[in-house]
Order: C-alpha cells, then sequence, then structure tokens
C-alpha cells in the first residue's frame, strides 16, 4: 500500500509534462494535419495534395532539388568530417580542446556564419549560386557530421582492431572490415543530423544565393510567412517534411542500438 | 479639543476633494492604438500630435504604435481577429478586401459634416477665441487620387455575411489617403552607360523589359546584364511588372480573354486586373525564363547590390527607390557628382498604388475623437512635408498645398537645406549661420524645381530634367500631369491593382512555380553518383592490386602484431 | 622617413594588420605552450613518434596536416571578419588605413538601439525559457522515470518529438496553433517562452534520465523508511544526485534558445519583439554586410570562444585531478 502510494506521488510530476506536451507539441501538428485537408473557406478538401503532387506550384521540383542538395551536402561532410574525426579518435582522443575547436564553430550564431561567408564571396566576385550553397551548407554542417563520428569512433573497442590485425588483415581490410562496420551508428546519426536540417533550411540558400535557389524549407516559409491563404499546400510540405524526419529517424533506429550515439548533442 | 478635530475633519475633506479633482484631471488621458507599416511615420509628429490633441480637446493621449511589413501580416491579423487597433494604413487592395469582409466603419471623410459629426464637446470646431481649433483638411488631398480609386474600384459589394451583405459601397468613404507611389526600375546609370545601353531610344523600346533583359524586339539587351538583374520578392508587383513586359513585348498580340476583349485593347487599369489562365500562364513562363537572367529576389531595395555592382537593375517602389537615389551622389562621377542610380517608370505603361488610413470595426469606440483627430492632422501640409522627407514617398496632400503653407515649406527647407532664411533660421547644428554656399540649394526656387519637377534650370534659362532618360516626375506624376503633360508621362497609362481576389491562390501558385524553377540539381547528383563510382572503383582497384601483388611476393605478414604493440 | 611617411593609408593598415596578426599568432602559441606546461593538454611523446617507422610518421604528417586544413576552412571566414574588422569598410581592403571606425560604429550606428534591444530580448527569452524548462524538465523526468513502462515508452517517444523533428515544421506548427488560439496566447513573449521551452525542455529531460537511471533507487526508499515525507525525500535525495544533469540540461537549453533563429522567426509576431538571430537576420541580411555587423561579430566570436574555451579547459583540469 505504502509502495503504491509513493508511486503515485512521483508519477504526478510527470502529469504537467505529458500535457504540456501534448499541447504544444502533438496539438500543433495535429492542427498542421488538419490544415493540410482545408481549403480557404476550411471546407474538407484534397486540393492541396493535388496541388502539391502536380507540381503546379512547383513544390515537388523544390523537393526533389532540395532532397538532392541536401544528399549531395551529406556526402561531401562525410568524406570530409569521416577522415578528421578518424584521424582525431586515432591521434588526438585525449586533446579535448584540440576535438572541441572541430565543434566550436557551431555554437557560433548559424546566421553570422553564412553572412560572414556571404561577405567573402562577395568581396572575391564568387558568382552566387548552387557552388556557394552546397559551400554554406558543408560549412555549416560539417561540425555535426564529425561529432557523432568522433563519438564512435573513440568509443570503439580497440580490442576488435587488434584482433583483426592478429588474423592477418592489412591495414585497408582492418578499416573497411572492422572500422568503418562498428562506426556505421555514427554514420548513420551523423547524416540524419546534416541531411534533415539541410533539406529544410531557409536562410542558407536564401543569404547565399540571393534567394534563386528555393529549397524545400525557403518553399514551406513562402507558403507560412509571405503569403495568406496558402497555409493548406504549405502545411501539406509540413507533413512531407515530417514523414521524411520520420523516415530517417526510424532508419536510425533500425540501424543503430547505441542511445549514447543520440545522446551526444 | 472638539475645534481641532472638526479642523482636522476640514482640513480632510479640502485634501479629499483636491485629490479627487486632481485625479479627474489626470483620467482626462485618451488613448489610440496605431497600427502602420515600419518606418512609415516621422516619430517626432506622434509626439507632436499629442500636443495638438491636447490643444484642441484640453485631454493628453497615450498613443500605441504598432507596425506590420506586408499588407498580408496586417490581413492576417485583423482576419483572425488578433488585434484591438483604432487605425489601420493598408494599401488600396487590401481596403478594398476589408471593405468586402465588412471590416470597416465608414470615415466619410470628404463629407466634412458628415465626419465631424460624431465628435464630443471637447472636440473644439469653431474659433471661438482659442488658438488652435479643428480644421478640416480634406480639401488639401490630391484629387487625382480620389479620381484614380473611384475609378479602380467603383463599387465595391460587401460579401461576409451579416446585415450589410451585398451592400454597395463606395471605398472612398472608407478610407483617408496617406502615401501613394509608382513601381518602377531603379538602375545603376553608370553601369548602364558602361553597358552602352543608357540611352533614352533603347531604354524606351525595352521599358519593363529592362528587367527581362529584353530589348522590345525580341533580342538581349545586353549580354552584360545577365546576371545583373534583381527582381522583388513581392507576388503582385512582380505579377504587374510582368503583365506590362507581356503586353510591350508583343507576346499579348492577338490574344483575347474569356469575354473576347483583346489584350492589347484593354486600358492599364484593366490590363493589370485581367487576372485569367491564359494571363497567369504567360506570366508564369515568362518569369522563368528570367530566372536565368537574375542576380536575385531582393526583401529590401537592393540598394546596395546595385552600389556595390552585383546587380545593376532592380523593380523597386518609387519611396525605397528616391531614398536609393538620394544615397547614391557620389562626388567622383561626372563634371561635378552626380547620382550613380535613377529611377525608371517606363513610359507606356505603369502601376500606382496608394495606403491610406482606415478604422476597423474593432475599434474602441471611445477612441472616435482621438482617431478622427489623427487621420485629419496627417493631411495638415506641414505634417504632411515631414512624413514625406522622413519617409520618402509622395504625401496625398497636393503639391500646391505644400508649396504655398509657410510652414511646410520650412520643413522642407530645413529638410533639404535650401538657403532661404526667410522660412527657416538656416544654421548648422551649434547654430552659426549658414552661407548660401554652405547649402546644397541656393534659394527655394531652385529646390522647388528640384523636388516637384526633378529638373533644374541650365545657364541659358531653360528647364532641364535631371533625368535625360525617363523625363519623369515620379514624384509628383499627378502635379506633372496637370501642368506639363507633353514633357512628362501620362497618369492614365499608370493602372491601380485591385485584389485578385478568387484568383489569389493561382497567382501564389504561378509565383511559387517561377520561383522554384530554373534550379536544376539533377547534374549535380549526376556529377556527384560518378565521383562516388570512381572512388569506390579506386578503393576496389587498390585492394585488388595489393591481393595480387601479395600472392605473387607471397611475404608472410608477421610483423604485423609488433607494430600494432608498439602502438599500445 | 619621408618614404616612409609617403606610404598610403592603406599599407600602413595592411602593415599593422599583419602586426596585430603576428602578435595574434604568438599570443596563441604562448597560451598553447603554457597549457601544455599546465598539463591542460596531453604533451605529445615526442620519442615516441621518433622511434615509430617512418611510414607511421608519414601517415600522422599526413593526418595532422588534413587536419589543420579542415580547421583552417572552418575558420578563415570568421578569421578575415575579425581581421577587416579593424578596416572600417565592408570591402576586405584596408584603403582606410587600421582603424576602429566599425567599433564606433557600435554606439552611434542606426542598428545601436536595435541591437540593444535585440540583446536584451535574448538575455530574457533565454534565461527565462531556460529556467522554466530546466524546473519543468526536472520534475517531470523524475515522474517519467516512475511512470509505467507503456506510458514511459510513449511519453519518452512524444519528448523526442522536438529533438528530432525538422525545425521548420516545429515552427509552422506552434505558428498556427498560436494563431488558432491567439485569444488565449497573446502575441508577444508569451509565445515565445512557450516555444521555445517547448523545444527546450527534451533535453533537460534527457541530459537528466540517464543520472537518475544510474541512482540507487534504494536511497530514496531509505529516505522515505527514515521518516521523510516524498517531497523532502526528492529535495533531500534525488535533487543533489541528478544536479550535474540539471545543470548541464539548464546550460543546454539555454544555449539552444539563445542560438535559436527559425522557431523565433515564426512565432515573435509583429510587436516588434526581435532577438539577436531575427534582428541580425532582418537587417544584415537585406543589406550588404555593413562594417557595424563585423565589429558586432567580430565580438562574439571572441566572446564565444573564450567562454567555450576556458570552459572546457577548467573541465579538463578538473577531470585530470
Amino acid at each position: 500500500m505504502k509502495k503504491f502510494k509513493f508511486r503515485f506521488s512521483r508519477r504526478a510530476f510527470a502529469y504537467p509534462y505529458m500535457i504540456f506536451l501534448l499541447l504544444f507539441v502533438v496539438v500543433p501538428l495535429v492542427i498542421i494535419l488538419i490544415n493540410a485537408f482545408l481549403d480557404d473557406n476550411s471546407k474538407f478538401t484534397f486540393a492541396n495534395f493535388a496541388e502539391f503532387f502536380s507540381d503546379a506550384g512547383g513544390g515537388l521540383t523544390v523537393l526533389g532539388n532540395s532532397l538532392i542538395i541536401g544528399l549531395v551536402t551529406t556526402l561531401i561532410c562525410l568524406v570530409i568530417g569521416y577522415p578528421c574525426a578518424y584521424f582525431l579518435a586515432k591521434y588526438h582522443a585525449s586533446n579535448r580542446v584540440f576535438v572541441l575547436l572541430f565543434i566550436l564553430p557551431m555554437w557560433v550564431n548559424f546566421l553570422i556564419r553564412t553572412l560572414s561567408t556571404k561577405a567573402i564571396f562577395m568581396a572575391l566576385d564568387v558568382k552566387l549560386g548552387m557552388g556557394t550553397v552546397l559551400f554554406g551548407m558543408v560549412y555549416n554542417y560539417l561540425p555535426y557530421m564529425i561529432l557523432p563520428l568522433h563519438t564512435t569512433l573513440v568509443s570503439i573497442d580497440h580490442s576488435y582492431i587488434e584482433a583483426a590485425e592478429d588474423l592477418g588483415a592489412d591495414k585497408m581490410t582492418v578499416f573497411l572490415r572492422t572500422i568503418l562496420p562498428l562506426s556505421m551508428p555514427g554514420v548513420v546519426s551523423g547524416i540524419t543530423m546534416t541531411f534533415i536540417p539541410a533539406i529544410s533550411t531557409f536562410a542558407i540558400s536564401e543569404i547565399l544565393s540571393s534567394s534563386k535557389i528555393f529549397l524545400f524549407g525557403d518553399a514551406i516559409n513562402m507558403h507560412f510567412s509571405k503569403t495568406t491563404n496558402s497555409f493548406g499546400v504549405g502545411s501539406v510540405m509540413s507533413l512531407v517534411m515530417l514523414v521524411l524526419v520520420i523516415v530517417a529517424n526510424v532508419i536510425v533506429n533500425l540501424t543503430s542500438k547505441d542511445e549514447e550515439v543520440k545522446s551526444t548533442l | 479639543m472638539k475645534k481641532i478635530v472638526s479642523a482636522l475633519a476640514i482640513l480632510l475633506l479640502v485634501c479629499l476633494v483636491l485629490t479627487t479633482l486632481a485625479s479627474c484631471k489626470t483620467e482626462e488621458t485618451d488613448s489610440l492604438v496605431i497600427y502602420n507599416w515600419a518606418d512609415y511615420i516621422f516619430d517626432d509628429k506622434l509626439t507632436d500630435f499629442k500636443e495638438y490633441y491636447r490643444d484642441i480637446t484640453g485631454k493628453n493621449i497615450d498613443i500605441t504604435y504598432v507596425t506590420f511589413d506586408t499588407n498580408e501580416t496586417m490581413l492576417t491579423r485583423l482576419t483572425k481577429g488578433d488585434s484591438n487597433v483604432d487605425v489601420v494604413c493598408p494599401s488600396e487592395y487590401a481596403i478594398q478586401k476589408l471593405i468586402e469582409l465588412d471590416m470597416l466603419v465608414p470615415m466619410h471623410y470628404f463629407d466634412e459634416q458628415a465626419y465631424t459629426e460624431d465628435f464630443s464637446s471637447n472636440v473644439r470646431l469653431a474659433p471661438d477665441g482659442d488658438e488652435v481649433y479643428y480644421i478640416h483638411n480634406s480639401g488639401n488631398v490630391e484629387q487625382g487620387i480620389i479620381d484614380k480609386v473611384s475609378d479602380a474600384f467603383g463599387s465595391i459589394e460587401i460579401t461576409a455575411e451579416g446585415s450589410n451583405q451585398h451592400k454597395k459601397v463606395s471605398m472612398v468613404d472608407y478610407f483617408v489617403p496617406y502615401m501613394y507611389g509608382t513601381l518602377g526600375i531603379l538602375y545603376n546609370k553608370y553601369a548602364f552607360k558602361e553597358l552602352g545601353i543608357y540611352d533614352e531610344e533603347i531604354l524606351n523600346r525595352a521599358n519593363w523589359g529592362i528587367l527581362f533583359n529584353d530589348d522590345g524586339q525580341g533580342g538581349l539587351l545586353s549580354e552584360g546584364l545577365t546576371g545583373s538583374i534583381l527582381m522583388k520578392d513581392s507576388i503582385r508587383d512582380s505579377y504587374a511588372a510582368t503583365v506590362f513586359y507581356l503586353l510591350e513585348s508583343g507576346k499579348l498580340d492577338g490574344l483575347k480573354n474569356d469575354d473576347g476583349v483583346a489584350y492589347a485593347d484593354m486600358s492599364v487599369g484593366d490590363l493589370i486586373n485581367a487576372v485569367d489562365d491564359q494571363l497567369l500562364a504567360l506570366v508564369k513562363d515568362a518569369l522563368t525564363e528570367q530566372k536565368t537572367h537574375l542576380f536575385g529576389y531582393e526583401v529590401d531595395f537592393g540598394k546596395d547590390d546595385l552600389l556595390t555592382g552585383n546587380a545593376m537593375v532592380d523593380l523597386a517602389w518609387s519611396g525605397d527607390a528616391m531614398y536609393a537615389v538620394e544615397e547614391s551622389w557620389n562626388d567622383s562621377l561626372g563634371d561635378e557628382g552626380d547620382y550613380e542610380l535613377s529611377y525608371y517608370v517606363p513610359h507606356s505603361t505603369g502601376n500606382i498604388w496608394f495606403d491610406g488610413w482606415v478604422v476597423p470595426k474593432t475599434r474602441n469606440p471611445a477612441h472616435t475623437d482621438a482617431i478622427k483627430l489623427f487621420i485629419n492632422y496627417l493631411n495638415r501640409p506641414d505634417v504632411a512635408a515631414a512624413n514625406l522627407l522622413e519617409i520618402g514617398y509622395s504625401a496625398s496632400v497636393k503639391s500646391d498645398v505644400i508649396k504655398s503653407d509657410e510652414a511646410a515649406r520650412a520643413v522642407l527647407a530645413e529638410g533639404y537645406a535650401v538657403y532661404a532664411p526667410e522660412l527657416w533660421d538656416a544654421a548648422d547644428e551649434d547654430g552659426n549661420p549658414l552661407s548660401q554656399e554652405d547649402c546644397d540649394f541656393a534659394d527655394w526656387e531652385e529646390f522647388e524645381l528640384y523636388f516637384f519637377h526633378n529638373s533644374y534650370l541650365d545657364e541659358d534659362g531653360n528647364l532641364v530634367s535631371y533625368d535625360e532618360i525617363s523625363n519623369s516626375n515620379w514624384r509628383y506624376p499627378f502635379e506633372s500631369a496637370a501642368t506639363n503633360a507633353d514633357n512628362y508621362r501620362n497618369i492614365d497609362s499608370l493602372g491601380v491593382m485591385r485584389d485578385f481576389g478568387t484568383k489569389n491562390k493561382a497567382v501564389v501558385t504561378a509565383w511559387n512555380y517561377s520561383r522554384s524553377a530554373g534550379v536544376n540539381a539533377l547534374p549535380l547528383l549526376g556529377w556527384t553518383a560518378l565521383a562516388v563510382a570512381v572512388a569506390v572503383g579506386a578503393v576496389y582497384l587498390v585492394i585488388y592490386i595489393k591481393r595480387v601483388v601479395r600472392q605473387n611476393v607471397k611475404i608472410p605478414q608477421k610483423n604485423k602484431p609488433d607494430d600494432s604493440g608498439s602502438e599500445q | 622617413m619621408t618614404d616612409l611617411l609617403s606610404l598610403s593609408r592603406a599599407a600602413y593598415g595592411w602593415i599593422i594588420a599583419a602586426m596585430v596578426l603576428v602578435i595574434a599568432a604568438e599570443i596563441c602559441v604562448i597560451v598553447w605552450l603554457l597549457l601544455r606546461r599546465f598539463g591542460v593538454l596531453p604533451r605529445q611523446n615526442r620519442s615516441e613518434l621518433k622511434r615509430s617507422k617512418p611510414s607511421k610518421r608519414l601517415a600522422r604528417i599526413f593526418a595532422d596536416g588534413y587536419l589543420g586544413l579542415v580547421l583552417a576552412c572552418l575558420y578563415l571566414p570568421i578569421f578575415l571578419i575579425i581581421v577587416f574588422s579593424f578596416s572600417g569598410g565592408s570591402r576586405f581592403t584596408f584603403d582606410n588605413g587600421f582603424n576602429f571606425d566599425s567599433y564606433k560604429a557600435l554606439f552611434d550606428s542606426e542598428q545601436s538601439a536595435g541591437l540593444l534591444s535585440a540583446l536584451k530580448y535574448t538575455a530574457i527569452l533565454a534565461a527565462s525559457a531556460s529556467v522554466i524548462s530546466t524546473i519543468l524538465g526536472a520534475f517531470s523526468t523524475i515522474g517519467i522515470y516512475a511512470l509505467g513502462r507503456r506510458m514511459k515508452k510513449i511519453t519518452l517517444t512524444v519528448n523526442q518529438l522536438p529533438m528530432i523533428n525538422s525545425e521548420v515544421v516545429m515552427a509552422v506548427s506552434l505558428m498556427v496553433f498560436f494563431a488558432a488560439f491567439s485569444k488565449i496566447f497573446p502575441q508577444g513573449m508569451t509565445r515565445l517562452i512557450i516555444s521555445h521551452v517547448a523545444f527546450c525542455t527534451p533535453y533537460v529531460v534527457l541530459s537528466i534520465l540517464p543520472r537518475l537511471q544510474r541512482m540507487d533507487p534504494n536511497m530514496y526508499e531509505a529516505a522515505l523508511d527514515l521518516g521523510a515525507n516524498p517531497f523532502t525525500a526528492m529535495i533531500k535525495v534525488v535533487f543533489p544526485y541528478i544536479m550535474p544533469g540539471i545543470v548541464s540540461g539548464f546550460a543546454m537549453a539555454f544555449t539552444l534558445s539563445l542560438d535559436d533563429f527559425i522557431i523565433t522567426q515564426f512565432n515573435k509576431g509583429d510587436t516588434g519583439i526581435e532577438t539577436l538571430s531575427t534582428y541580425i537576420y532582418e537587417d544584415a541580411r537585406v543589406k550588404s554586410l555593413e562594417p557595424f555587423w563585423f565589429a558586432v561579430f567580430s565580438i562574439f566570436f571572441v566572446v564565444m570562444f573564450t567562454l567555450l574555451l576556458v570552459m572546457n579547459i577548467k573541465r579538463t583540469q578538473k577531470e585530470a585531478k
């Protein structure tokens, strides 16, 4: 009896937060869902979906472009970031301040960084366009890739590598067959941490291409803050984004059982 | 003892009466909530209004000033019931929408009796020895605005459900004009000179095609213009500019709308309001095509991009353009310095817009005095002059009224450093009197020519326009239409744009489409795939070679464990 | 001497900038050496490296070179902004020589007042949002920990939503939500604080939960057995134990709220509230970067970096002990 009472009293502490989550996280998403099915006069309609998927407003094109740019950004980040994280883990694992230097830019407001890069591009007479946007994306998201990779690589048990070497594997094989598979959770988590923001950002592409390159985040922003009466299509886009996020996270959960990686940030 | 008590009681009573009286006096404070565009009033005039209000009603007033940055934000806030404002300053099409939604109170500003009817007894309407009394300023308002608005909107039908449904009303009864301006092209004169297109004939042939890098005859205006054009990140303005361009480039020739009227035969006003699917498809294509020539889309007015040479042309509103042009004065240009930027409203067609004060039904009825006094106050010549000086657009007060009002002239003379000691004390910040050379304008006449006519007298006494290309007095289009019709553009060529109404959604969709078009990331994907394939191939090749080499040499890998041991 | 004087202002600017750079580099090296001297940074075992095979040494040099290159790329833009904040212009040249005009502009520019009010709102918002979300997070974590398995899982999944969800979607959904219930949630700080709490609290919960899971449940029960009521037990026993989690959760909430742009941008409404991020976006994005912003950015870089470095060095020192 006593035990029940104490459990009850502690549990009660969770209720306010549960209500809070319900009210300010779940309900807003439900409103977005409802909005996706409403027309201007608040009547039920599939027109918003039709407009988005028929590409009348260029929504699908934008999504396609964003996915490609996000993918390429992620790949470049991975290609640059993996060796970085690997070398850091191999040679500087104990040197915390040095590792921190790679993460530090993350804590400086991204608008400041992006505007600085734009100013430099302008001074160098670099034409703003796809190239500059990609640079800005990679520049912004590289730390997000390095951080989880580094965490996994550092935590790899050294005995695995030794075992592989003992069994006669050369360096390349050790890397391909042992280190790479073991660092997979970090890779996957790094990819989601880069990919999702990269497809939904709106300020980076706006600043670094003078709004010429229009990404999915820009499109959502446009529907909600620059026009009236187009919340419907904007809501459909938000839902698409939400689905992408959920899919990405299901993949992460399938590939990584390692809870630690996810809680590094 | 008794005496003392009664004395105290009396004292107390007196105190009480006094404090009540005092509190009565302080309670006489009215309030007013103003909802206006950001940076759309001279702040000092709000303070001055408080004084004016006290003079005229004997009461103090508290002003709450809230701003919005687009008509859409304002509409959302008003229609969602998210507001408690007393006066709002939307653009003409937003006013139309608010009227249709039956959200506004009719003001009847141009009928003095109706306007002043519901003033409380505090407002001094007639001069009975008071220095300050109410003067109705509706006569100061430019008649051209009223004509244009009546022409463009006719009678508006209230569509919202309620007692007023289907009632037809006139917009003039609902709004009081505040500022107006045109839509045009802001460009870098000197960059154009370098490209060899700073030429009256070339530009007048290209007209709105300048924004599309089209010379008006199907060719490119200039190779150098590609990648240097800025477009306004605004649906309605881009739509208007594109329709004008379509008309001028002959792309509308032979096309008719659903009623069988040829687009080319429509008046400018009818054309920009004729939003149908055919026209929209053409606009969409033109905007998509335009993207290859663009530097980008801007949200402010691209002044910096134009001055740093990143861009050469921009679609701009007259007030922003005026500010940009005045800021672009460069001493090293020309013989005695020159404005680097210039503003051009193509002669054939153009858009004119109006912002005005309206009163939403959700206002606080107790604020009626303040609302009406404030709106009328803004049409006083000196107040209008101060505001137009601060924000750069054309005030709705007739230029003749401003020119003939002593106080208004003083405001302008001081603002533009005109050597006119009869108007202001012509002194610098430290109080030292300025000489004629210190001032930017030698006398009021020179300034008047510059400011109201955009021109000056040359040595032979001929009137010369500052802007030899466009010759357009864009600061006072109505003035020039009336006085100098030959030299300046025709006011009839400027159309007023109504709300898109049911077509709004289709326009937004078309705009979104053209914004998203022109970016093709597929080649990027191809290159990346290729790079990945090459990289993976290289890794496999290395592994393969290593294996082959190892098999051929057949050296047993024995020393490996030692290596890793030393690393520990 | 006359030759020297005839050098242009630009040349002087470059020379002084170069000198400042050299001095800055020297200070960096000295600090680095000092840090190593006091054992904050581990000394590399040079002898070990020397003993190793040449190929290994080469690999090491390659690795360090690569890391150096990436670091250089990451810091180059930041570095350039700091250097040219002393040029008084925004064209990345020392046309007007070496001067402090950009820093003077901090006080007398048109944006000064706006920046000040943005800083004020940012501080108020970050402080209130992080305090609220820490308190909410701390209590609710204890509650969540005590929940049944099913409810716990559901709550933690929903708790994850703001973390994994794209910021734009979260921002937009809150905006639509507030617009729908605008009578209850007036525009302005209320909305901003609620939305910031909504995306900060999950991080607080997740930073406290692992510590709670490691705690011996008997401690709490022992306190109850010794006569403490549940609340006292909570304050006296549980809280001290999870304190490090609460502190790091608070720090995280504070920085997240400080750094947020998208959610603030969508929910600030038109009451004139701007935080630092939205103010930068509104002002610096539409114009080319003015000298004023060079100074602001430089100060921010330096302050942020110093703070984070000092904090981490202190932590490293503590752990070393």
